[in-house]
């Protein structure tokens, strides 16, 4: 498997382990994240991402190891750990009887650095929601919703942002656009990105480093062309199923 | 402490502005206008209370623990069970807010909530008292006999009492629901134990340690009890709030979150 160089990691997972109800969820996963990087989180349905993007956001606790962001342990430190984090985990929530910028507002005032109104307006902008900003969340589509999930975690000009199944729900066109809009945020504002998905296919083009998960384990990680090239396979389904493979066969 | 007032203003305003409040309220109103209407056509001892405008509004304080009790259920399951049912608590948590600070914020919703549902009835008593026998001379309350400004201020005192019972039964709510995954099976255990728990109160030497003796007669011991009585069942009631308040915030700060 590919080394990291853990010195630049603005995410470190480390001997990470889940059981729920005597059963475990997640073995011993270990991978770091360098700055800049869209790294794709990929497996089948229940293989632990959301389990794992839960516990680096806080909402679920390791039974052992830990969690770095930008050298902050989760365990110890968390809140300055997840101030420079933005994140949608399984669904984008709001409240649905606010506006998107009402929500936004919400949001600004409970994050840990200052948020102008203007940022807000930039946010909102960004994800294309600026002529529906004084709608009600209630009727939004679920593209919609994502949109506002990505602008609200773009809030705080986070340097990490946590995108649990970006794609679910929706279409092609949204799905393109929101290829386009991640790749323009990681080169333009230097953001790093964890996208978690069971859509391989549609993270082929995206990420540029990957670890796969299949039954709590991770079984390959690193960089997406070199692992294409050393499974000798041209896509990241046939490449998962390569590593499956091998894995067995050990 | 910025994240603490903004999600507490928070919920207040969302409580004020939401249709659940005027449900409440027209049930206050309907149950209040009955207690009137079966008072004049069947007299004194059919109603709970004496007839007097100007005391009616704390005389009906006491008839309303179960719907009270089911109202602080319901609004604890809007704060805590519906916030993780609809994932909203993440909306909150993945902020810079801590467990303590959003834990905090739902205890202070529910002392707000019961203070404004107790000032809801002590107006709708006025309202109603006076509609239905007028202001009256006299002020009546067990053995307190006055009138005037002495009248309401003993309502206002005795509506905080009220209050500040039903704020930890809030708590024990809040507690629970901790383990509970519907509102409304929460609102059904906490309104079926005021009707068991006020059998409790049968029992001389538990009944000033049980809430439900507080819930019903509190903001009476205030002024019928000797002042030792009434230390103790604050001191009671404060040491409630201090154990379920912190086990609770223990069991919340530990809690997996799927959401």
């Amino acid at each position: 498997m590919k080394q990291v160089n853990n010195e630049k990691s603005i995410l470190e997972i480390k001997n990470l382990n889940k059981q729920i109800g005597g059963q475990t969820i997640i073995n011993n996963i270990n991978f770091s994240i360098q700055k800049g990087d869209i790294y794709g989180f990929l497996g089948p349905n229940g293989a632990g991402k959301t389990t794992t993007l839960r516990m680096i956001t806080r909402l679920i606790f390791p039974n052992s190891g830990d969690i770095f962001i930008n050298g902050h342990s989760i365990q110890t430190d968390s809140i300055l750990a997840l101030s420079e984090v933005g994140s949608i985990i399984e669904n984008p929530t709001f409240y649905l009887h606010l506006s998107a910028r009402q929500n936004l507002i919400l949001s600004a005032k409970l994050a840990a650095n200052k948020v102008t109104n203007a940022r807000i307006n930039e946010v909102l902008s960004i994800v294309d929601l600026k002529d529906v900003k004084d709608k009600k969340v209630k009727t939004f589509s679920l593209g919609m919703k994502q949109r506002l999930g990505i602008a609200n975690a773009l809030l705080c000009s986070p340097s990490l942002i946590i995108l649990d199944e970006p794609t679910n729900g929706v279409d092609p066109l949204g799905l393109r656009e929101m290829k386009t809009l991640i790749k323009h945020l990681a080169k333009k504002e230097n953001i790093t990105f964890l996208i978690s998905s069971h859509m391989l296919r549609e993270m082929q083009d995206l990420c540029d480093k990957a670890a796969f998960i299949q039954d709590g384990k991770i079984v390959e990680k690193g960089d997406v062309s070199t692992l294409l090239e050393t499974y000798q396979v041209t896509n990241l389904e046939d490449l998962f199923f390569a590593c499956i493979k091998e894995r067995m066969t050990e | 402490m910025k994240n603490i007032l903004t999600l507490t203003l928070f919920e207040f305003k969302r409580t004020l502005t939401s249709k659940m409040l005027i449900v409440y309220t027209l049930i206050f109103i309907a149950m209040y206008v009955l207690t009137g209407v079966i008072f004049n056509i069947y007299g004194a001892e059919s109603a709970v209370i004496t007839g007097y405008g100007q005391s009616f509004s704390v005389e009906m304080l006491q008839s309303s623990i179960t719907f009270t009790a089911v109202f602080i259920a319901i609004y604890v399951g809007e704060v805590l069970i519906q916030e993780r049912n609809n994932g909203t608590i993440k909306f909150v948590l993945l902020r810079s807010v801590s467990r303590l600070q959003y834990y905090i914020t739902r205890i202070l919703s529910i002392f707000l909530f019961s203070l404004l549902l107790t000032a809801i009835m002590i107006v709708i008593g006025y309202v109603v008292g006076i509609l239905f026998f007028g202001w009256g001379d006299k002020f009546v309350f067990y053995s307190v006999v006055t009138s005037g400004w002495n009248g309401i201020g003993i309502t206002l005192l005795s509506g905080l009492a009220f209050a500040f019972a039903y704020f930890i039964f809030g708590l024990i709510a809040l507690w629970l629901s901790q383990f509970i995954h519907r509102i409304s099976t929460l609102a059904m255990i906490m309104g079926m134990s005021t009707l068991i728990g006020q059998y409790a109160v049968i029992y001389p030497q538990i009944k000033q340690y049980v809430i439900f003796q507080h819930l019903l007669f509190l903001h009476i011991d205030l002024f019928e009890k000797p002042i030792f009585y009434n230390i103790t069942s604050f001191s009671v009631l404060v040491i409630y709030l201090l154990v379920i308040g912190i086990s609770g915030y223990y069991l919340f700060k530990k809690q997996d979150l799927y959401v």
